[in-house]
């Protein structure tokens, strides 16, 4: 019963923000935890194939990497907005450079429907890239602030750390899922998620 | 994303009752379209209904429609009606009132969730629409039957299902984020956890559930689309279907039952939890009582969220799987049954020595346990995996989930809206025509389910569209049958009276004033009744107690609101040697 716990006449409509993101962050990784332990049960089938890395997903992480730095640095300065720009536009690299990737793998041969181990690469990534678009669409509206604001001198900092805060989640998923894909063998995996 | 500008009070028809932001008219328009929807899966139950209680008497009943009503039926009534009325009904109209609050905290994202939602409703009915009609491959969507020729619907009908699925997972994302976040960030002040009313942390723990159990879902839906769409064979094992070999091979379909059920079985609490709120609060405001142990319902109901991730396997048994994994499951699911005890304990001990008023919200409510304690007996059986085994596949489960997690959230809701509906419109509900439903659903609910529990465990099998040359069924069975099928459609008939007087009511009902069950709750408390814009007027309301201080000794009303600041009620710190 501590009176210091509860709200004034409005909520405080950052922390409301701050705290639905996480919500949102945490439902995320329930998502992609549920499709990697679905990875980690089917690869321990016969007819699971290990998949070619394609070269540019290194390039890819890079930009992801990058786009997560600019994000951060700009919400550590509220008024610059060209860390801002240069944060989309990695965003935008990043989700060319998957697309990229896809074809690549393509030509070698691995289709969507070829064997489950390229069936799971196209559903992450394609899983992922929907979530680093659902990102690009809130920068855009955050863009969109920023313009609006200018003209009356708002701070457009918390909407940039929330951004900002997204895009490492997204890092962060994308590093699992890098790592799930190419870096950790089945038997592992499986060992970790308990699958047989 | 940001809060949105407070005074966004809508001037016209449209902002006002279409694209409403309001919390109040988005509850309203969820619980409108979950009751239409609801009413089309009512309808299929009893077409099914008619088909096994007078086989072959219906020539459009083939076994293909009879496949598609059941699937049908039951996904609409889990998903779209109970998820959709407790969430987004019940939710989004009492959270920001029973908190304090004047709106959710992320209005246009609330306005954005009943929109997908409506959607995922459209997208499903669609498949009414399309050639081959909608899914028969039963509720539970099991692949590989699921997506293969040879089941109704498994050209356009499953794909738009799971279409559905996918969007309305969106949607309820969208309102949970709300309702859990305006509940730990919008709380008026003196409103601490520990005074929320029991309905707001029914609805909080399963709005979490549902964040986190619906994931799962949502990757089966997609990976099924995958399956059926793209080739792949995630759940597709090599099949031979009609004579030709597929270009499936080595999916594992077990790998989809465990992610439907890792949902599923929380989904069962995702109905339950609101429902257990909301007759908490029905019996101690109509029994003009304080709720017993408080503390420990609020307890049960996390612990019944917790354990409910840990028992979905006791929903596989008869898919076989390793002893030891039974054993645990088994041991888990027993477990569910002391929380849930406790709050059955609870409500009785409520009305022990309380001052009933057999209302009609109250009726309900007590239906609501009974009907539960019913269903929620037979749980013990299946649970145990060596008699779930001969009972899995019969009758006996048809009447035990229909019990537990039909009937009694059903109960719960309709106690709810003749509880609350004062609140929405300004006036009661009809009395006579209220009691008249009550009877018919609760007895009707008894007469259809109850025989069906002999029925399983005569080895009656569920699923089945006829039970021609079954020898050990005997012909007492199909009377018996004939006897459920009467009942259901009694009952079906009579929910008429409710939407009659749901409508009429709306406009003809008597005046209620501000608060005519004397409730304690803030809801009850706005400056108008209903509510405007904003909820509370020029200032919020302060919180000085919890919501449950009826009849408190020493006051001259028999309840002492939240608001008020009396010294009285149970907060007090009492003489501890007056007896």
């Amino acid at each position: 019963m501590n009176d210091a716990t509860t709200r004034t006449d409005r909520p405080d409509p950052d922390a409301a923000a701050r705290l639905g993101l996480w919500v949102l962050l945490a439902v995320i990784t329930v998502l992609f935890l549920q499709f990697i332990q679905a990875y980690a049960v089917r690869s321990g089938s016969a007819d699971w194939l290990r998949l070619p890395e394609p070269a540019l997903l290194r390039w890819n992480t890079l930009a992801l990497l990058l786009a997560s730095v600019a994000l951060q640095s700009a919400a550590m300065r509220p008024h610059g907005t060209i860390p801002l720009w240069f944060g989309g536009l990695f965003g935008c690299a990043f989700l060319v450079g998957q697309l990229l990737a896809w074809q690549q793998l393509r030509s070698l041969g691995f289709g969507v429907a070829g064997n489950p181990a390229s069936s799971f690469f196209y559903l992450l990534t394609g899983m992922h890239g929907a979530h680093v678009l659902g990102g690009l669409l809130a920068w855009g509206l955050l863009m969109v602030r920023v313009r609006v604001r200018a003209r009356h001198g708002a701070d457009i900092a918390p909407g940039a750390r929330l951004c900002a805060r997204y895009w490492h989640f997204l890092l962060l998923v994308w590093l699992l899922l890098y790592g799930v894909l190419f870096l950790i063998p089945p038997a592992t995996l499986q060992v970790i998620c308990g699958g047989s | 994303m940001a809060y949105p500008e407070q005074d966004h009070a809508p001037h016209s028809f449209w902002t006002r009752y279409v694209w409403s932001q309001d919390h109040k008219v988005i509850a309203v328009q969820y619980t409108i379209t979950a009751i239409a929807v609801g009413l089309v899966a009512l309808v299929l139950s009893n077409l099914m209904r008619l088909q096994i209680g007078f086989p072959g008497r219906f020539a459009f009943i083939d076994a293909n429609h009879y496949y598609q009503f059941v699937t049908m039926h039951g996904m609409i009534m889990v998903i779209y009606l109970l998820t959709a009325l407790f969430l987004g009904g019940f939710g989004n109209y009492l959270i920001p009132l029973m908190v304090g609050a004047r709106d959710m905290v992320f209005p246009f994202l609330n306005m954005l969730s009943y929109w997908m939602y409506l959607l995922a409703v459209l997208v499903l009915m669609g498949s009414f629409f399309v050639p081959g009609g909608p899914t028969g491959a039963g509720w539970t969507l099991y692949p590989p039957q699921a997506i293969l020729p040879g089941t109704p619907g498994s050209g356009g009908g499953i794909v738009l299902m799971l279409v559905s699925l996918a969007i309305f997972i969106v949607a309820a994302t969208m309102g949970g984020l709300n309702y859990v976040t305006t509940v730990l960030q919008a709380r008026t002040r003196g409103m601490t956890l520990m005074r929320l009313p029991l309905t707001v942390w029914g609805i909080l723990v399963a709005t979490i559930m549902a964040l986190l159990a619906f994931p799962a879902l949502f990757v089966s839906a997609v990976m099924m689309l995958f399956d059926r769409l793209l080739g792949t064979s995630f759940f597709m094992p090599a099949v031979v279907s009609m004579g030709q070999a597929l270009a499936y091979k080595g999916g594992s379909p077990i790998l989809f039952q465990h992610l439907f059920w890792f949902f599923g079985h929380p989904e069962v609490y995702i109905v339950a939890l609101p429902a257990f709120g909301i007759v908490s609060d029905l019996i101690s405001t109509h029994a003009r009582k304080n709720i017993f142990g408080y503390r420990m319902m609020v307890w049960a109901i996390v612990i019944i969220g917790v354990l409910s991730f840990v028992v979905w396997a006791h929903h596989m048994y008869v898919s076989g799987m390793n002893p030891w994994f039974g054993f645990f499951f088994a041991t888990t699911t027993l477990i569910i049954a002391v929380p849930t005890a406790i709050k059955v304990y609870n409500w009785l001990l409520t009305l022990w020595r309380g001052d009933i008023h057999l209302t009609v919200p109250m009726l309900f409510a007590i239906g609501f346990v009974s009907t539960f304690v019913i269903g929620g007996l037979t749980g013990l059986f299946l649970g145990n995996v060596s008699t779930d085994m001969p009972l899995s596949n019969t009758y006996f489960v048809v009447a035990h989930f229909h019990m537990v997690m039909g009937v009694s959230p059903i109960l719960a809701i309709f106690g709810g809206i003749y509880h609350w509906y004062p609140k929405v419109t300004g006036r009661l509900m009809n009395d006579t025509l209220g009691k008249l439903h009550f009877w018919v659903t609760f007895v009707g609910s008894y007469a259809i389910y109850f025989p069906m529990h002999y029925l399983g465990i005569l080895g009656m099998p569920r699923r089945y569209y006829a039970y021609d040359n079954y020898a050990f069924i005997p012909p007492s069975a199909q009377q018996l049958n004939a006897f459920i099928t009467v009942a259901a459609l009694i009952v079906g008939t009579f929910q008429l009276v409710f939407l009659y007087n749901l409508a009429r009511s709306a406009f003809n009902g008597l005046p209620s004033g501000p608060n005519p069950w004397g409730s304690a709750s803030l809801e009850w408390q706005t400056p108008e009744n209903p509510p405007g814009h904003g909820n509370w007027g020029s200032a919020l309301p302060e919180v000085h107690r919890w919501p449950y201080d009826y009849s408190v000794p020493g006051t001259s009303t028999d309840f002492l609101p939240q608001t008020s600041t009396s010294p009285l009620g149970c907060e007090a710190k009492p003489d501890r040697t007056a007896p």
